[in-house]
């Protein structure tokens, strides 16, 4: 599956989910704040591309590749993301303008730094892990 | 009134005790796919045996071992069920426990086993069955109260307080899941007549009967038929966040 049909298929989907015309969802809009979606929103899109894809979609899977890339170091004290944690976030989502992932930042608004873009890509490595459990 | 409950897919948990053996029965009988869920498999049979003896079609019936404990065991019978429909129009959420002890003689795992069972468990279904209805833009849940979530309570705070938990539930995500098609009540019985209830009719049976309106406690068929018109898309269309007490004035 190559990135170009999720991403179509993401957007299709977010559009049947809100009712926004497929033309102003680019892939770097963000979910939240450049996209009228609200969380019920966000839950009835990740419904649907797991119906979709088959796979389970959890919000902590959002920062779970950039927690998995800490190696031993804490990715977060007290929700805060620590400093390594912000550098780990840039390198892993590199879609997310610099200037959003300042200190400070609490792993529950990461999801409001979410783009489309990724959203394909946790679709893409969701399928990518449960097809090496398969 | 129809209820156009015909060919609806309607899951049932605790589907082997009394209110859950009502429900299934009330729900065959406006002609809808009942999908029993059961733990224990000898109870499920009589359960089975007195539906098909009743002359339901065994082809509406489509029952599933469930552990609500598991989001595994639950997301494999959704899958079940979706695989067969390919969609879950109705859920009852009734299973659930109640065991009476003074609360200062619960133990920790007494209490977290009545929550677990009463409202964790409750969740967790909603949680996977909310799926199919998000994507399918419909539907109902209708969860098992108790008069007893804001009445009375005396040796079963426990019970009290899950099912008190499960009114706010039922009406906080009400608000979340509107916009979505899809409408959650709750119907809140009083002292009916199941096995839940015997222990308590055998000590305080008349004080009951004398303290309801109606001089009777209630049968598990007059709440099937309450849950029968909060599922009905038909009849209680902009019903919602409701918690309907069935309970012929015991709580007044």
């Amino acid at each position: 599956m190559n990135k170009k049909e999720v991403i179509e298929k993401v957007i299709e989907i977010i559009a049947e989910s809100t009712g926004l015309e497929t033309e102003i969802i680019r892939p770097d809009s963000t979910l939240f704040n450049e996209l009228p979606i609200n969380s019920i929103d966000l839950v009835d899109i990740l419904y649907s591309l797991e119906m979709e894809y088959d796979i389970s979609l959890k919000l902590s899977d959002l920062e779970k590749q950039s927690r998995e890339a800490m190696e031993g170091k804490p990715f977060e004290i007290d929700n805060v993301v620590t400093d390594e944690g912000l550098k780990v976030l840039a390198e892993k989502m590199p879609e997310i303008p610099a200037e959003r992932l300042i200190k400070g930042l609490t792993v529950t608004d990461i999801v409001k730094l979410f783009t489309v873009e990724s959203l394909t890509k946790l679709v893409l490595y969701k399928l990518e892990s449960s097809e090496a459990e398969g | 009134m129809h209820l156009d409950l015909q060919n609806e897919v309607v899951l049932i948990s605790g589907s082997t005790g009394g209110i859950g053996t009502a429900l299934c029965e009330a729900f065959l009988e406006e002609d809808a796919i009942v999908v029993p869920l059961y733990r224990n498999p000898e109870k499920y049979e009589i359960l089975h045996q007195r539906l098909l003896s009743k002359g339901f079609r065994d082809d509406r019936i489509f029952a599933q071992n469930v552990d609500l404990g598991s989001n595994l065991s639950i997301d494999s019978m959704v899958r079940n069920v979706k695989k067969r429909f390919g969609k879950i129009d109705v859920l009852v959420n009734n299973a659930g426990a109640s065991f009476e002890r003074p609360f200062l003689l619960l133990e920790e795992k007494d209490w977290q086993k009545g929550i677990d069972v009463n409202l964790n468990n409750t969740a967790r279904l909603l949680r996977s069955v909310l799926k199919l209805m998000f994507i399918a833009r419909k539907g109902a849940v209708v969860n098992i109260s108790s008069l007893l979530s804001h009445r009375y309570g005396r040796g079963v705070t426990v019970y009290a307080a899950s099912k008190a938990a499960v009114d706010r539930l039922t009406q906080a995500l009400a608000l979340e899941v509107g916009l979505k098609g899809i409408r959650i009540n709750a119907v809140c019985p009083g002292v009916i007549d199941t096995h839940m209830a015997e222990p308590l009719m055998e000590r305080y049976g008349d004080k009951i009967k004398q303290h309801s309106a109606l001089g009777r406690i209630g049968q598990p068929e007059e709440v099937a038929k309450a849950v029968l018109f909060l599922s009905s898309g038909k009849a209680a269309s902009f019903i919602t966040g409701h918690l309907l007490t069935i309970d012929g004035g015991q709580g007044i």
